[in-house]
């Protein structure tokens, strides 16, 4: 009993000194950040730019500082930041410039910045893309800097050429999970040169009557790379059902899926 | 009943002749209307710092403080809209040389919106935060990604490993608006 009444009292100051490390939580740090997507079209020699807006949309004095990254997304599509080089030849960051590395502003007010892409003129003309962007990260101005605060990404594309876009829907299924619920999974694959967004017309029919329509976006889908959908349909009455989908990748075709399934 | 709606009528048409005689009397041009509305987000927080007081050391997810965040997110035509939490590599480390790693916070986002597209279509419930990248917290997918933002995040602490020490506040946490 003794030992386990020291431990309590060992985690109970470290609990305290802990909060005491950490600065007066205070109110309302906001900042707004537009856009948050920029796609270029530079060619080897030449420059491209892109303003970004950033408004302290709070109540205190923003410090503002920024940060260029490179980025990737996953097969569930969560967008994972990386540190800069790691997208290797696709990383669009070392011909990405941004007009400043960091200011403050006072509430209510607004910073212009230009983005600019340049690729130098040994750059390979060959048709692709490569991204990259920048992470702009607030915090109040009187607090140390990189404390807690408001965040956005700006994600940068540059394509050139017109590289192909496809995609191939390499998996469809409808799985009962749970009363009246049915879960959706679908798997692409991302086949053709050019980044994609898939998006997904999801059409649910029941004794020749649709029952649930709805079209769902996904995040970006990289050359090579695997996209795992899910998505749950609800209040489904017991009974056979058809699903069909309808995969919009903004290429020259559609896709498309369909599988049956049953209610129970 | 007639009358009435005669008397109406003219008053209307009184009004609309005195509010517009310049257009009248003007000649009408066509003219276009465009509307430029790019992937954007906002986000204010209520609480500038997160602080984690346990009181035991046999919780795996022993709750630390929370913020809200409000704002908006509109992602571009076809893409998601997300927010993430950013970490730093970490650890938390203590003046007497014991460390915190990043994976023992968690966080739970919980949507307290009742705005337009107010419910994301995916909510973290408390999932470790990864140190030196972002964790998802909630996430878009169902067309119009146009969002109220109104969260709740709570972060949590798996305190079973915790020994007493003088903590350093670390920093290089932040909530993320992304979209792609």
């Amino acid at each position: 009993m003794r030992p386990q009444r020291r431990a309590f009292a060992s985690a109970l100051f470290a609990a305290l000194l802990f909060a005491c490390a950490a600065p007066e939580a205070r109110a309302d740090v906001g900042m707004t950040v537009q856009p948050l997507v920029i796609e270029f079209k530079a060619m080897p020699g030449a420059e491209s730019f892109a303003n970004v807006t950033v408004n302290n949309s709070g109540s205190e004095p923003l410090r503002v500082t920024l940060q260029q990254i490179d980025w990737h997304t996953t097969a569930d599509g969560s967008v994972k930041i990386e540190s800069v080089g790691t997208e290797g030849a696709q990383s669009l960051d070392p011909y990405l410039r941004i007009s400043a590395p960091g200011f403050e502003l006072a509430p209510g007010e607004t910073r212009q910045l230009t983005i600019t892409a340049r690729l130098p003129a040994g750059y390979p003309a060959k048709s692709g893309s490569t991204w990259g962007g920048f992470f702009i990260r607030g915090s109040r101005a009187d607090s140390p800097p990189g404390s807690f605060g408001p965040a956005a990404t700006v994600l940068a594309y540059d394509t050139m050429g017109t590289p192909v876009r496809h995609m191939q829907l390499t998996a469809l299924r409808a799985t009962q999970i749970g009363p009246g619920t049915v879960r959706l999974f679908a798997r692409l694959r991302n086949d053709g040169e050019n980044f994609i967004r898939p998006s997904v017309r999801v059409m649910v029919e029941r004794a020749s009557r649709i029952v649930d329509d709805s079209t769902l976006v996904n995040s970006t889908v990289f050359p090579g790379d695997l996209r795992v959908l899910q998505h749950d349909l609800t209040g489904l009455a017991p009974g056979a059902y058809r699903l069909e989908t309808t995969f919009d990748y903004g290429g020259d075709t559609l896709v498309e899926g369909t599988t049956d399934f049953t209610v129970k | 009943m007639k009358s009435r709606i005669s008397i109406a009528t003219a008053l209307a048409l009184a009004l609309a002749a005195a509010t517009l005689p310049t257009q009248a009397a003007a000649s009408s041009a066509p003219f276009s209307v465009g509307v430029t509305a790019a992937a954007l987000g906002s986000i204010t927080i209520s609480s500038a710092a997160i602080t984690c007081a346990p009181t035991d050391t046999i919780s795996a997810h022993f709750a630390c403080s929370t913020t809200t965040v409000t704002g908006s997110l509109r992602s571009s035509p076809t893409g998601s809209a997300s927010l993430t939490v950013s970490s730093p590599a970490g650890p938390i480390s203590g003046t007497g040389g014991s460390t915190i790693p990043i994976a023992s916070l968690q966080i739970t986002c919980t949507s307290t919106g009742t705005g337009k597209n107010a419910t994301p279509s995916a909510l973290a419930t408390q999932t470790a935060l990864t140190a030196g990248t972002t964790t998802a917290c909630a996430s878009w997918t169902t067309l119009p990604v146009v969002s109220s933002l109104d969260l709740l995040v709570g972060f949590f602490l798996d305190d079973r490993q915790v020994t007493a020490d003088t903590y350093t506040t670390l920093t290089g946490f932040n909530v993320v608006a992304t979209a792609t």
